[in-house]
């Protein structure tokens, strides 16, 4: 990947942009590209050389390199910081980085540290509950610790101590407790995440269609149907059932306007790679107005 | 030396130097970001002579630039040329647009900025050869004897088992199955690995016009 400085930003956080702080080590896939999209990981991997990103679009995950970084000079008795494990499935290494592991009670909490909004803390988090019990599994498997709680230490970029919502972060720093699987369940999903990847290399290898990202994947929102009425800004209700969205349309005397459902993740190239995606290629020709 | 001039006359503009026609050229995006950087209020000015950016000199055109740099001044000029470097008789407005940022260019290196590319010098002075840092070279990881002839046999049984798969999907599960040593293949050996992906597409292309006949 190579890193650009378009706005003239200090020489040494470019550095420090570029410079990688993890490392996979022997793996072949990481924690992180398991949970990540098979197309999105084959693309990266192919045109790693030609992914531009600006030093300014790395604020984030550079105050998260040096959060970990910091962490590790916090070292308390009783704690695991920064451990790297390893394990080979199917003849696959496949590797993850675990935050914190504190041991309690004669087993093991494991703690991920985020920066992250507060919406995301409000919020269910599928990927949140995939990571960690892909962790845990990893806890288990090759150290054969007993874990018996997941969190995530989420630190919020956007906390405001004046907003009163329900289910608003009590404080800047947040614990979120995660669900446990069973250990069969997270054996399952590795192994069907790691099929899944393994299948898209082939596919890859040999000259074939990627698999597609999924709705879910491509952070796809929902077609909604706002009913609005001349005069009026703002629309009167919105839905998500057009039939609905006319009923009341009729009976408000407006009329519906459609508001189409966007890939976000594929639109914000939020995968770094949507300028060599044929699926996105393709789904903007077919949205653009002919 | 004032201590602007000093600064720029030192800073190595090499990355951001085009070669046409044997010439050195400083890119002027780049030149006018570094006068930035030292002084974000810098201005250039372009003269103009009745109404044109440039003066008439019997028929071609001169294009005059001056930049005010850290509380200083300084003009310079500069012909409309053509590639070959040759006035132009009645410039287009391309051409003089070049010409003026060229001139731009010009006139920073007034003031020190890749100015040793004007004397015809490679480095700026205050850089000797000797110190340049000896460039990395990119080698392919080394490969044991016996891993290369590991791998060749393993190529040679993978393409005579190609020939025994009768299904697509047959052939797929073996690539998956192999990955790993695959990998290692395409990274030793890269020749021995394309062939072994041609022999894989055209087994796969004879098998899906089997299955679909």
């Amino acid at each position: 990947m190579k890193v650009t400085n378009k706005f003239g930003v200090p020489a040494p956080l470019v550095t420090l942009a570029t410079r990688e702080y993890y490392s996979k080590g022997r793996a072949q896939y990481s924690v992180t590209e398991l949970l990540s999209p098979p197309r999105v990981r084959r693309l990266r991997e192919q045109y790693d050389s030609e992914i531009e990103t600006d030093v300014t679009d790395m604020m984030w995950s550079m105050l998260g390199s040096a959060l970990h970084v910091v962490m590790e000079r916090g070292q308390t008795e009783g704690h695991i910081t920064e451990e790297r494990l390893f394990i080979e499935v199917d003849g696959v290494t496949l590797s993850g980085a675990i935050d914190l592991q504190e041991e309690r009670d004669g087993g093991v909490v494991i703690t991920d540290y985020k920066f992250t909004s507060a919406w995301a803390v409000m919020n269910d988090k599928p990927e949140w509950e995939q990571q960690l019990n892909v962790y845990r599994w990893l806890v288990e498997k090759v150290k054969g610790n007993r874990v018996d709680a997941l969190r995530i230490c989420a630190l919020i970029r956007d906390f405001s101590r004046h907003d009163t919502r329900d289910g608003y972060p009590a404080a800047q720093i947040t614990m979120v407790d995660i669900p446990l699987w069973t250990l069969e369940q997270a054996d399952l999903f590795v192994r069907r995440r790691l099929d899944m990847h393994r299948e898209a290399k082939v596919s890859h290898d040999l000259g074939d269609a990627l698999p597609e990202c999924s709705a879910e994947e491509r952070w796809e929102s929902e077609t909604i149907y706002a009913v609005k009425r001349e005069g009026r800004k703002t629309a009167i209700r919105v839905f998500k059932d057009l039939n609905e969205a006319k009923e009341l349309a009729t009976k408000e005397k407006g009329y519906v306007e459609t508001r189409p459902g966007e890939s976000r993740r594929c639109a914000g190239n939020f995968c770094s790679v949507n300028q060599w995606c044929e699926q996105y290629a393709r789904a903007r020709a077919s949205s653009d107005p002919a | 030396m004032h201590e602007l001039e000093h600064r720029l006359i030192q800073l190595n503009v090499n990355d951001h130097v085009e070669k046409k026609q044997g010439l050195s050229y400083l890119s002027w995006a780049w030149a006018w970001q570094e006068a930035l950087r030292i002084d974000p209020a810098a201005t250039f000015n372009v003269h103009t002579f009745d109404g044109k950016p440039y003066m008439d000199v019997n028929g071609t055109g001169m294009v005059w630039v001056s930049v005010n740099l850290g509380s200083r001044a300084r003009s310079c000029f500069l012909p409309v040329m053509d590639y070959k470097n040759k006035a132009i008789t009645n410039p287009d407005s391309f051409q003089v647009n070049t010409a003026i940022m060229r001139c731009l260019t010009k006139c920073l290196a007034m003031f020190g900025l890749g100015l040793y590319i004007y004397a015809g010098e490679d480095l700026p002075p205050s850089e000797e050869p000797a110190t340049k840092e000896p460039a990395k070279e990119v080698q392919a990881p080394a490969v044991d004897e016996q891993e290369v002839a590991n791998l060749k046999l393993f190529s040679e049984s993978v393409i005579e088992l190609i020939a025994m798969s009768d299904s697509e999907k047959d052939l797929r599960s073996y690539w998956k199955a192999n990955q790993t040593t695959l990998d290692k293949l395409k990274a030793a050996l890269p020749r021995e690995y394309a062939n072994v992906v041609a022999q894989f597409t055209n087994a796969k292309l004879k098998l899906q016009e089997k299955e679909n006949a």
